[in-house]
C-alpha cells in the first residue's frame, strides 16, 4: 500500500467516524428521546402551530426597519 | 397512522379554522394551547407497515443482488455475469458467425479500398472477387493468396489483371482468414462452401518455408487441396465440461 | 412532553442579521440563473442547428454547455442554496449570524470564482472534467469562500439558543461537511494530482453524482423540512421517519456514483455495489416523500394561495420522481437502452431542475420579503414564473425522456445507421429548445421580480402576496391569525 493510499484511506475513516459520532451524539444528547417535541421545535409562540406563515405580517417588518 | 387518528395530529388539536379563514373560533386559536394537555405519547408515527415490508423487500432483493453480481468483489472481474467459478467458461457462448466477421474484416483490414465494396476490383489491376472463379475454386489456392500474397499477371474471368495482392498470413490469425474467405465466397451471389479455420492451419502448415508471394502460374500447379489434421479434437474436447 | 412553549422570538432580528449575506448571494444567484439559462438556449440550439453561432470559437457548444453547468450549478443552484443554507441555519439555531458582512464578502469571492471560471471555459481553457470544467485556477477561489460560509454555518450553530437540533439542520450539516470533502478531494485526485486509468472514472462520477445527492439535496431537503410545516402550520408527519431518512442519505447515497459506469472498465463488484445502494436510496426517499404527502394531507389547498408552498410542493414531488426514476436507471438493464441519450439529460435535469431549483423559488419566495420588508410586487408575474417554469420542466422532461427511449431503442439496433438516429433526434431537440425558453421567460420574469423586490419599487402592500390574489384586490385571503397567542396567555 501506498503513502497515498493510507492517507486517503485515513481520511475515509475519520470521515465515516464523523458519521457515526454524529449519530451517536444526537443519541446521547436526548436529541431522539422527544421526537413529538422535535417535530414542532420550528413552532414558538409568535408562530404557533396552526398559524399559516406564508407571506408576511408586514407590521414585523417595520419593527426593524 | 392516518393523520386524523393519531392525538398529536387531530383536526381539533390545531389546523382547521384558522387556516380555511372561515373565522378564528375559540377552538382553532386555542388549538396550540390545548395541545399542550395533549396526553403524552411515545412521540413518533411508527413506519406504516407496508413500508416496513417495502424496505424490508429492498433490503433483501439488494443482497441477492450483490451476492450474484458482484464478480468476488475481485478488481480483476469486469463482467457481472461471468459464471461461477469451475463451470464451462463456453457454455453461454454464441457461435461466432464468420460471415459477420468476415464482413467487418473486409470493410476494416483494407480489402475493400482495393477490390470495391461491390467486390468488382479495378480494370486492369484489382481483380474482381464477386464471381470469381479464384474465389469460388479451390481452397488450397486461395489461402495461399491470403497468407503469402499474390504478384504478377493473373486471369480472372478472362480479364488478365497485374495488380500486387499483399500477405495477410502475419496480419490476421487462422480464424480470421476462414472468416473473411468464408464471407468472399458466400457474398454478391457466390455461393462456394465456407472455409474451415483447420484448412487455413493446414494450408499455413504446408507453406511454412514459402516466404514470398505467389504468382499465378505456381498457384495453378496446386491440384490437391491440404490435408487438414484431425479437426474433429477440439471441439470434441469442448463438448465435455 | 410534546409541546415545550417557547417564548416570543428574537425571529425578527435573526432575519435582520442574514439580510445582507443573504441577500448578496440570491441576487448573484438570480444573475447567474440568467446567464445560465442564456447558454443554454445557446447550447440547446446547437444541438439541432449545429452552425448557430459556431464561427465564434467563444460560442462552440463545447464551451458552451460545459459553461451552462458550471453557471447554473455553481453561480445559481449553489449560491442560492448557500442563501437558504444560512437563514435556515440562523433560524433554527435561533441565533443572530456576527458579522454578517465577513459571509457578504464570502459572497463576493465566490463571484469572482465563478465569473473567472466562466470566462475561463468559454476562452477555452476548461478542465475537461464533467462537473469540474472551471479552470485549475479557480476551485481555490471556491474552497476559500467556501471555508467562510463553511466555518460561519458552523460558529452560528455553537451560538445557538434551541436546544433541539431539528430534522433540517440535520441535512443542513451533511452539506456543509459533505461539500467541502467532495469538492477538494476530487479536484486534488483529478486537476492536481491526476490519478491514472479508470480510477479517474469512478472519482469523476462519485464527485458529479454526489454533488447532486450530497451537495444540493440535502438543502433542498432542509427547506422543504423547515417550510412546508412552518407555511402550514402543522409539524411534520413524523420527526421519527424524517431521522431515519436523513441517516439513510448518508449511508447509502455516497456509493450511488459509480451506476454512471455501467458498461465501462471498472470491476463489476464497483457498479454492483453502486446498483445496490441505488436501490436502497428508496428508503430515504420514501420517508421523503410519505413524509411530505402526510403533513400536507388535508392542507392541498394551500397550495391555491402560497408561492413557497406550490414551488416546495412541486420540487418536493420532483424529488421522489427523480429518484425513483433515478433508481430505476440505475439497474443494468434499462441502463443498457438510456444510457448515452437524452433519457439522461431528462433526468438529470429533473433533479437540478424540477427539484432543487424549484424548492429554492420557493424558497427566496419565503425569505426575500422578510429580509426586505417589502411584499412581493404582483401575484401575476408569480403565477407566470411557477406555470412557465413547471410546464418548461415538464415538456423538457417528458419530451426527451421518450426521445432519449426511442434514441437509446435504436442506439442497440446495430442495423440503423448513426447518422439516421440522430436525424430522428431532431425534433426532441426543437421541442427542447422550446421548453428553455418557456423556463428563460420564467426565469426573466422572476428576475424582474426579485429586483422590484430588492428595490422597492411597484405599489406597497401591507399584506402578504398570494396566488389566490387578483392583483387589484389585494390578499383576500390573507389567513393570518393574529400573533396574539403568546400575548394573552
Amino acid at each position: 500500500m501506498t503513502l497515498t493510499e493510507i492517507i486517503w484511506m485515513a481520511c475515509a475513516f475519520i470521515f465515516g467516524g464523523t458519521a457515526v459520532w454524529g449519530l451517536s451524539w444526537s443519541v446521547r444528547a436526548g436529541q431522539l428521546d422527544d421526537l413529538n417535541g422535535a417535530a414542532t421545535s420550528i413552532f414558538d409562540d409568535d408562530e404557533p402551530v396552526g398559524l399559516r406563515t406564508d407571506g408576511f405580517p408586514t407590521g414585523q417588518v417595520e419593527k426593524f426597519r | 397512522m392516518s393523520s386524523a387518528n393519531s392525538p398529536g395530529r387531530s383536526e381539533s388539536q390545531f389546523s382547521g379554522q384558522v387556516e380555511t379563514g372561515e373565522g378564528h373560533d375559540v377552538q382553532g386559536l386555542h388549538a396550540p394551547i390545548m395541545r399542550e394537555k395533549a396526553d403524552p405519547r411515545d412521540g413518533f408515527e411508527p413506519i406504516p407497515p407496508w413500508m416496513a415490508g417495502i424496505f424490508g423487500i429492498v433490503v433483501f432483493m439488494g443482497g441477492m443482488y450483490l451476492q450474484r453480481y458482484s464478480g468476488d468483489f475481485r478488481a480483476d472481474i469486469y463482467e457481472e455475469r461471468r459464471p461461477a467459478i469451475g463451470a464451462s467458461a463456453k457454455k453461454d457462448q454464441k457461435p461466432v458467425d464468420p460471415i459477420a466477421v468476415g464482413k467487418r474484416l473486409y470493410a476494416t483490414q483494407g480489402c475493400v479500398s482495393c477490390h470495391q465494396a461491390n467486390g468488382m476490383g479495378q480494370a486492369g489491376a484489382i481483380p474482381p472477387v464477386a464471381k470469381s472463379e479464384w474465389v469460388a475454386g479451390s481452397a488450397a489456392r486461395l489461402s495461399r493468396i491470403l497468407l503469402q500474397g499474390l504478384q504478377g499477371d493473373v486471369k480472372v474471368l478472362d480479364q488478365t489483371y497485374n495488380g500486387n495482392m499483399p500477405a495477410f498470413g502475419t496480419k490476421l490469425k487462422d480464424e480470421q482468414i476462414a472468416a473473411v474467405l468464408t464471407y468472399l465466397r458466400q457474398e454478391w451471389g457466390n455461393q462456394a462452401e465456407a472455409i474451415t479455420t483447420e484448412s487455413i492451419a493446414a494450408a499455413r502448415e504446408a507453406t511454412k518455408d514459402h516466404s514470398n508471394a505467389w504468382n499465378a502460374g505456381e498457384l495453378m500447379a496446386i491440384t490437391s487441396e491440404d490435408k487438414v489434421a484431425a479437426p474433429v479434437e477440439k471441439p470434441a474436447q469442448r463438448a465435455k465440461p | 412532553m410534546s409541546l415545550v412553549t417557547r417564548p416570543p422570538d428574537r425571529r425578527v432580528s435573526i432575519d435582520a442579521s442574514t439580510r445582507l449575506p443573504v441577500l448578496v448571494f440570491f441576487t448573484s444567484a438570480v444573475f447567474w440563473l440568467v446567464t445560465g439559462s442564456f447558454l443554454a438556449i445557446l447550447a440547446s440550439i446547437k444541438m439541432h442547428t449545429p452552425g448557430f453561432l459556431a464561427s465564434t470559437s467563444w460560442l462552440t457548444f463545447g464551451r458552451v454547455r460545459p459553461a451552462h453547468l458550471n453557471a447554473v450549478a455553481y453561480g445559481w443552484a449553489s449560491m442560492a442554496g448557500i442563501g437558504v443554507l444560512l437563514w435556515l441555519m440562523a433560524r433554527l439555531s435561533r441565533a443572530e449570524l456576527r458579522y454578517p458582512w465577513l459571509l457578504a464578502v464570502a459572497g463576493g469571492i465566490w463571484n469572482v470564482g465563478i465569473l473567472l471560471g466562466i470566462v475561463g471555459i468559454l476562452s477555452g481553457q476548461s478542465s475537461g472534467i464533467e462537473w469540474l470544467e472551471f479552470p485549475p485556477y479557480v476551485p481555490p477561489i471556491l474552497v476559500a469562500a467556501y471555508a467562510i460560509v463553511g466555518v460561519w454555518a458552523v460558529v452560528t450553530f455553537r451560538d445557538r439558543r434551541e436546544k433541539h437540533v431539528y430534522v433540517s439542520q440535520w441535512y443542513l450539516f451533511g452539506a456543509i461537511f459533505w461539500f467541502p470533502w467532495l469538492y477538494t478531494v476530487t479536484n486534488l485526485l483529478m486537476v492536481y494530482q491526476p490519478i491514472t486509468g479508470v480510477t479517474q472514472a469512478s472519482v469523476n462520477w462519485w464527485y458529479g453524482h454526489n454533488a447532486l445527492g450530497l451537495w444540493f439535496t440535502p438543502i433542498g431537503l432542509a427547506a422543504a423540512y423547515y417550510l412546508i410545516p412552518k407555511v402550514i402550520g402543522r409539524p411534520i408527519h413524523s420527526y421519527y421517519l424524517s431521522i431515519l431518512g436523513f441517516w439513510a442519505l448518508a449511508l447509502f447515497y455516497n456509493w450511488n456514483g459509480a451506476h454512471h459506469l455501467i458498461g465501462g472498465p471498472v470491476p463489476a463488484w464497483l457498479v454492483t455495489v453502486s446498483s445496490v445502494a441505488s436501490g436502497m436510496m428508496i428508503i430515504p426517499v420514501g420517508a421523503v416523500a410519505i413524509n411530505h404527502h402526510m403533513t400536507m394531507w388535508g392542507y392541498f389547498h394551500v397550495l391555491k394561495y402560497s408561492p413557497t408552498l406550490r414551488f416546495i410542493v412541486f420540487g418536493s414531488m420532483c424529488y421522489t420522481a427523480v429518484s425513483l426514476q433515478g433508481m430505476s436507471q440505475s439497474f443494468r438493464t434499462l441502463n443498457q437502452v438510456t444510457h448515452f441519450t437524452h433519457y439522461t439529460v431528462a433526468h438529470a435535469h429533473l433533479g437540478l431542475y424540477g427539484f432543487f431549483s424549484m424548492v429554492m423559488f420557493g424558497c427566496i419566495y419565503y425569505i426575500m420579503p422578510r429580509l426586505t420588508g417589502w411584499e412581493w410586487a404582483s401575484s401575476r408575474m408569480i403565477k407566470i414564473h411557477f406555470w412557465t417554469t413547471a410546464l418548461g420542466i415538464g415538456s423538457y422532461w417528458t419530451i426527451l425522456t421518450w426521445g432519449g427511449l426511442m434514441q437509446g431503442i435504436e442506439l442497440n439496433d446495430s442495423d440503423l445507421p448513426f447518422m439516421t438516429i440522430m436525424k430522428r433526434t431532431i425534433p426532441y431537440l426543437w421541442s427542447r429548445t422550446f421548453s428553455g425558453v418557456l423556463m428563460t421567460t420564467g426565469h426573466l420574469v422572476f428576475a424582474a421580480l426579485f429586483a422590484m423586490n430588492l428595490l422597492h419599487l411597484g405599489e406597497r402592500r401591507t399584506e402578504p402576496t398570494l396566488l389566490g390574489d387578483n392583483d387589484d384586490n389585494v390578499a383576500t385571503e390573507s389567513a393570518q391569525a393574529p400573533p396574539v397567542l403568546g400575548s394573552s396567555h
